[in-house]
């Protein structure tokens, strides 16, 4: 997981990354950039005056899931993993990883302990894709809850696993 | 040593009412007898604790080099000026405009805290748009005195950005 100085800067350059993909008619959420400079600008202040009344590393993984998958590509861009573009000038290579399994049926939660520590950059339920991606709260509709922690990936009470149903996830 | 008048102030967020002054001075000069301290608003009428008769604050020599004042009800852009005194005359003085947007700031954290914790309030037309809203008024206000627009400019964004607190019925 980034620091929290890393996804401040990780938000900011996914705003533009966003803009960039609605202009390409690739983004639909039109309020993602608004939502991403938002939330940095806040994490950014909780960070530099130390408030306690949010959970700083809570907050910092919230923003960096708001960020999805534009992270991966924010990252590359401002050094700090992600695609390196070009290795000598700065930069550590992050190997996204692919894990899969299959849920037991009623359950909502299925654990990757091979996961645990990782930042989750997408996941799908028998082959289609998952909704949103959060990191605390509760998930509803066709949202998921990954917990770095623990490895652990929960969906919504209304939406429970099927016996064998296919789960798959990539992390970094 | 000549002395060079200079101060700072500051507002915290464990105590965001007091509005905090370090004189930073160096130097020093013998006829200064004691310091005053003027926190102009932005209608041009002063900021004063609940005791005082005057338009000013005293700021005596034997207080040491760091105050507070209980003044900070809301948030404020004001003018201080500290002087540096003899018995009856200025021998020194110094201006500074500042933001004190703590408040507003703390609140926008809070709705960051209940929007953790439930995800979906995000998507709601009601809590984007005044969380943006809240967001770019701090935003204004900051910038405003951090490129010399003024008082009065900053209040104005302070006073929207006061709204939206006084009201929580936007958002929720």
């Amino acid at each position: 997981m980034p620091t929290t100085s890393d996804v401040i800067d990780i938000a900011k350059v996914s705003a533009s990354l966003v803009i960039r993909d609605i202009e390409l008619g690739k983004e639909t959420d039109l309020n993602l950039p608004k939502k991403l400079q938002m939330e940095a600008d806040i994490l950014e202040w909780v960070d530099d005056v130390n408030y306690t009344g949010i959970n700083l590393v809570g907050f910092t993984e919230y923003v960096y899931g708001m960020c999805g998958g534009y992270a991966y590509e924010a990252e590359g861009i401002i050094g700090t993993g992600g695609i390196v573009v070009n290795p000598s000038s700065g930069g550590s290579t992050r190997t996204i990883e692919q894990y899969s399994k299959f849920a037991s049926g009623g359950s909502t939660t299925i654990t990757f302990s091979e996961a645990i520590d990782k930042v989750l950059l997408y996941a799908s339920r028998g082959g289609i894709d998952v909704g949103e991606i959060i990191f605390s709260g509760v998930p509803t509709g066709n949202q998921v809850r990954w917990d770095t922690n623990t490895g652990v990936l929960t969906v919504a009470s209304t939406v429970p696993f099927q016996t064998g149903e296919f789960v798959r996830i990539l992390v970094i | 040593m000549p002395f060079t008048q200079n101060f700072a102030a500051s507002q915290v967020i464990s105590t965001p009412n007091l509005l905090i002054l370090d004189d930073t001075s160096t130097g020093s000069d013998a006829a200064i007898t004691t310091r005053r301290v003027y926190m102009q608003k932005s209608d041009g009428t002063y900021l004063v604790e609940s005791d005082t008769t005057t338009n000013y604050e005293v700021w005596s020599l034997a207080t040491g080099n760091t105050i507070s004042f209980n003044v900070l009800d809301k948030d404020y852009a004001l003018n201080i000026t500290v002087e540096w005194r003899d018995d009856s005359n200025v021998l020194y003085s110094k201006t500074v405009t500042y933001c004190f947007s703590t408040y507003a700031k703390i609140y926008n954290t809070k709705l960051s805290k209940a929007q953790i914790s439930t995800p979906e309030r995000l998507d709601g037309d009601n809590w984007l748009s005044t969380k943006f809203a809240l967001n770019t008024y701090i935003r204004a206000a900051d910038d405003a005195i951090s490129l010399g627009a003024g008082i009065a400019i900053a209040q104005l964004s302070l006073n929207k950005a006061k709204y939206i607190i006084d009201n929580p019925k936007l958002v929720y």
